[in-house]
């Protein structure tokens, strides 16, 4: 004969403890009497010794068959067809961007609460020896719970999962997932989520065990999908707002939009989208922007499943006129160049006369680099930074012609380098931190970088020996690259809002000792942070929409605006599968499977045996 | 100092109370109790004709001068009373409020109290199987004093033996007498073949049966370990109505066997609770049920 579960025979220990019970209700009054011999025969007429007696009603006599028969068939082992999906390690992924607080679950539940039911239902089903890891992947992907083999750790785990309003970041999730593999190879993946998780690639291998459960059923939702400010074309100095509005339903749906700053209606515009139509709102007119302005552009009159993409927000703060330092003997396209950059005043000195000044925003050094380099942004021009990891080599390379650009940073973008010819250029020896953006025959023609505290752009060659003077991306590199170096864009709401998500970093604290930065995100929550050896401050809590304040000491620092902005989160649509590569994983539900019920009938026993143990003790139906 | 067993008040009432039995009984010595046998005696009774061999001293010599007949005068023969006490003092008799064995000693202290007052032969003997003490036969007033001594000490002890006590008392009987037993019948052989030695006998037997009301009504609930105190038996019973209901069927059982069993062999049967005032029974039970008179 063999046995599933052995260790079960340990359980006939239990006799003990009905003996014990037995034991225990022997404590008796005692009471001296004349004689027991009536009471002996009153005592027989209650319990016939007869070997038969007719059958009387005795509850004991019930309850003792009834745990009796619970004992049977406990040792029987019986299944009964229940939910299960098994699994020996499964990881489960639990979505909790954005599109999951759409609420068109059951009851008006939101697809996060939806994907924790399903979660705990997989974890409910644990066997023993199965193992489950619960991760999030709304933002950075986050495990809420490492393997654990118990139920109840796994369970508080999944209803402990907090929604967010980021966008999920399958991607990242999945290499996690991938890392968790290499110490759990046979892991079952659980992916639950709506499916709104752009696209996935080929992350999911053909022979990985995947399950994906969806949720949501509806695709009601209008959202901002795009968001920006600037400043006016038309009217330098006056900012404008552009929000593009997108409607994922599949009928007709007219939404207003309205702009407010520093809470007050600033305008209302109707929108009127088709089925899945989107359509861009322009806001004018916000007045200058000299002092720093809380911007909101929000959705109304029509209500959807999802309300954090219903609005966005930002913080423009634009300063006074930029001043630039140019240490140079003279060059006349340089100067030029700069001039043409809007709201910026030039002022240029001999390289002789230069002192470190701290008055100018930026400072382009001509054939010139001076000592001591301190905290700043620095434009160099045919000159290596006397700085760490810079140097020059003896002798300056000849003919360099450009073999590629980075034409997605800001400092390049728009501008090409096709043409470009250099008689003779330094050769330039930099830092890993600078990322060379032109890149020459030998050596990098255009370099950017940052660190701590120090912005810096070098171009290793006069601009003399080049051509580059005469062509097109010339003024244009030069708006861009001071633009970088001055963080414009930074100063403009499209920096100041982040994505949810969004690692931010606030430099140029100047922090005393044990003073902390306290940040107040949406809902009055505070997250005080400390600044590192620079004065910076990496915050990455950035999981809700909505503005932050950040204050040294009760006097207000600085704000910044978190904004979803995704079409992906927006569509709530619910996908029916995932297609990863040439993989399609189709939706799954629960599956049935047989499954022992054994410990319920083991328990009932347990507790008929204690009613009869009780009802023993009152002999109130003998 | 202990109680009396007979109050002094209650001595005075009794010296007025003779014994006496529905029987006609012959003793063996003259006493002072006027017989229903006819012979010697001073009460006259009757006249009979002279027969042959009669006393001729007991001739009426005045009738025969008024009638010429002879005429023997005939009296009332006095003679003693036989009674024997068969007093249960086994273990189970110390038991109750009051106490079975206090009220059989008291009751038996009453009627040897009356006999021995009346010149009748009193004999007491406590049956149990550790001690079987007896008392007597005496007879005469100088031995009241020592009975009461004897029941005085008398103490409960063993088990009880009604059957030996009775079959003792059937063999030591030569003539015919009054046994009276005062017993609570608990006895685990069974009271019938006991009784039944001395229906034999033809005695005229009064069978009292002392219960303690606590036997009668017991007041006990819940679970409970009783202990028989004359056995050492333990036996574990849960007390609720059920088990006490049948509890006092079977009490019925016995006292109605024991009453049953008498009324067919022409005994007496009484049953009688301890907390009866000795008083009213003696001089009214016993009384009515032809032990007593006077």
């Amino acid at each position: 004969m063999n046995f599933i579960n052995p260790y079960a025979l340990f359980a006939s220990l239990l006799a003990g403890l009905i003996v014990l019970m037995y034991l225990l209700k022997l404590r008796r009054q005692k009471q001296e009497v004349s004689s027991t011999l009536l009471w002996q025969k009153s005592i027989e007429d209650l319990i016939a010794n007869a070997p038969f007696q007719k059958l009387r009603q005795n509850l004991l006599m019930y309850l003792q068959i009834l745990a009796l028969l619970a004992i049977v068939f406990a040792l029987a082992r019986p299944t009964m067809w229940l939910n299960t999906q098994l699994g020996v390690s499964r990881i489960i992924l639990i979505d909790n961007s954005a599109s999951m607080n759409a609420t068109d679950g059951k009851d008006g539940r939101s697809r996060l609460e939806e994907a924790r039911l399903i979660a705990l239902e997989l974890v409910g089903n644990m066997r023993r020896g199965d193992q489950a890891l619960v991760a999030t992947f709304g933002g950075p992907p986050k495990v809420v719970q490492t393997f654990t083999p118990e139920q109840a750790t796994a369970s508080r785990a999944i209803r402990s999962v907090p929604p967010t309003e980021a966008t999920g970041q399958i991607r990242e999730a999945l290499a996690m997932v991938r890392g968790v593999r290499k110490a759990v190879p046979d892991a079952q993946l659980t992916i639950i989520s709506d499916g709104a998780l752009g696209y996935l690639g080929n992350l999911i291998q053909k022979d990985e065990k995947v399950d994906f459960f969806n949720v949501g059923k509806q695709s009601d939702n209008r959202g901002i999908v795009a968001f920006n400010v600037r400043e006016s074309f038309e009217r330098r100095g006056q900012m404008q707002v552009f929000a593009e509005v997108e409607n994922f339903a599949d009928h007709e749906s007219t939404v207003l939009v309205r702009c407010l700053v520093d809470g007050k209606q600033l305008a209302i515009k109707e929108a009127t989208l088709g089925p899945r139509g989107h359509q861009g709102v322009v806001f004018s007119d916000l007045g200058s922007a000299n002092q720093t302005r809380k911007l909101r552009v929000e959705l109304t009159g029509s209500k959807d499943l999802l309300a954090c993409d219903d609005a966005v927000q930002g913080v423009i703060h634009f300063s006074d006129k930029t001043r630039i330092l140019l240490v140079s003997r003279g060059s006349f396209f340089l100067e030029r160049a700069l001039a043409l950059v809007p709201g910026v005043t030039v002022s240029r000195i001999d390289p002789d006369k230069y002192q470190p000044v701290v008055d100018y925003d930026l400072t382009v050094f001509d054939g010139f680099s001076p000592a001591g380099l301190g905290a700043g942004r620095y434009l160099f021009i045919n000159a290596a930074p006397k700085a760490e990891g810079f140097g020059a080599g003896p002798a300056p390379l000849a003919m360099q012609t450009v073999i590629d650009w980075n034409r997605m940073h800001p400092i390049t973008r728009f501008a090409s380098f096709d043409n470009l010819a250099v008689a003779k250029a330094l050769d330039l020896k930099s830092p890993d931190w600078m990322a060379p953006l032109v890149e020459g025959q030998v050596v990098p023609l255009v370099l950017a970088g940052e660190r701590r505290g120090l912005r810096l752009v070098c171009i290793p060659f006069d601009l003399f020996d080049s051509d580059w003077p005469l062509q097109v991306s010339f003024p244009i590199f030069f708006s861009n690259a001071i633009n970088w170096l001055l963080g414009v864009g930074e100063n403009s709401a499209q920096a100041v809002q982040h994505a949810t998500g969004d690692m931010i970093r606030i430099e140029g604290l100047k922090l005393a000792d044990k003073e902390v930065l306290a940040i107040k995100g949406p809902g009055d929550r505070q997250w005080p942070m400390p600044a590192n050896a620079e004065g910076s401050v990496f915050f990455n809590q950035t999981l809700a929409t909505g503005f932050y304040d950040y204050s040294v000491a009760g006097k207000l620092r600085g704000s910044f605006a978190v904004n979803l902005v995704s079409r992906e989160e927006s569509d709530i649509k619910p996908m029916e599968s995932l297609v990863t590569g040439e993989r399609k994983l189709a939706a799954a539900s629960i599956s049935r499977q047989n499954r022992e019920i054994w410990s319920w009938l083991v328990m009932a026993a347990l507790v008929l045996l204690t009613i009869e143990w009780h009802v023993y003790g009152r002999r109130s139906w003998l | 100092m202990t109680e009396p067993l007979l109050t002094p008040d209650f001595l005075r009432r009794l010296d007025r109370l003779e014994l006496e039995t529905r029987r006609v009984l012959g003793g063996q010595l003259k006493g002072e109790r006027r017989s229903k046998r006819k012979g010697i005696g001073l009460d006259f009774a009757d006249h009979r004709h002279y027969s042959r061999g009669d006393d001729p001293r007991h001739l009426d010599w005045n009738i025969y001068a008024r009638l010429e007949k002879l005429f023997i005068k005939v009296f009332h023969e006095e003679q003693d009373l036989q009674c024997h006490l068969l007093l249960d003092a086994s273990k189970s008799m110390e038991f109750g409020d009051p106490n079975k064995l206090l009220f059989a000693k008291r009751l038996a202290a009453a009627i040897a109290y009356v006999g021995l007052r009346r010149q009748d032969r009193i004999s007491l003997t406590c049956f149990n199987e550790a001690t079987g003490e007896r008392f007597g036969p005496a007879r005469g007033r100088p031995n009241i004093r020592r009975l009461l001594t004897f029941l005085d000490k008398l103490e409960a002890g063993g088990e009880t033996s009604l059957f030996n006590a009775c079959r003792e008392c059937a063999q030591r009987v030569s003539t015919r007498a009054v046994v009276i037993v005062v017993s609570d019948l608990l006895d685990p052989a069974g009271f019938d073949a006991a009784l039944r030695q001395l229906v034999r006998q033809s005695l005229d037997v009064f069978v009292i049966h002392v219960l303690a009301p606590q036997e009668i009504e017991p007041d006990l609930r819940g679970h409970l370990e009783l202990h028989d105190v004359e056995t050492d038996q333990r036996i574990e019973v849960t007390a609720n109505e059920r088990l006490l209901k049948i509890y006092r069927k079977h009490l019925d059982t016995l006292c109605s066997a024991a009453q049953a069993f008498c009324l067919r062999r022409g005994m007496q049967y009484m049953l009688v609770r301890t907390d009866t005032p000795i008083e009213d029974l003696v001089l009214m039970r016993l009384r009515s049920a032809g032990l007593m008179k006077g």
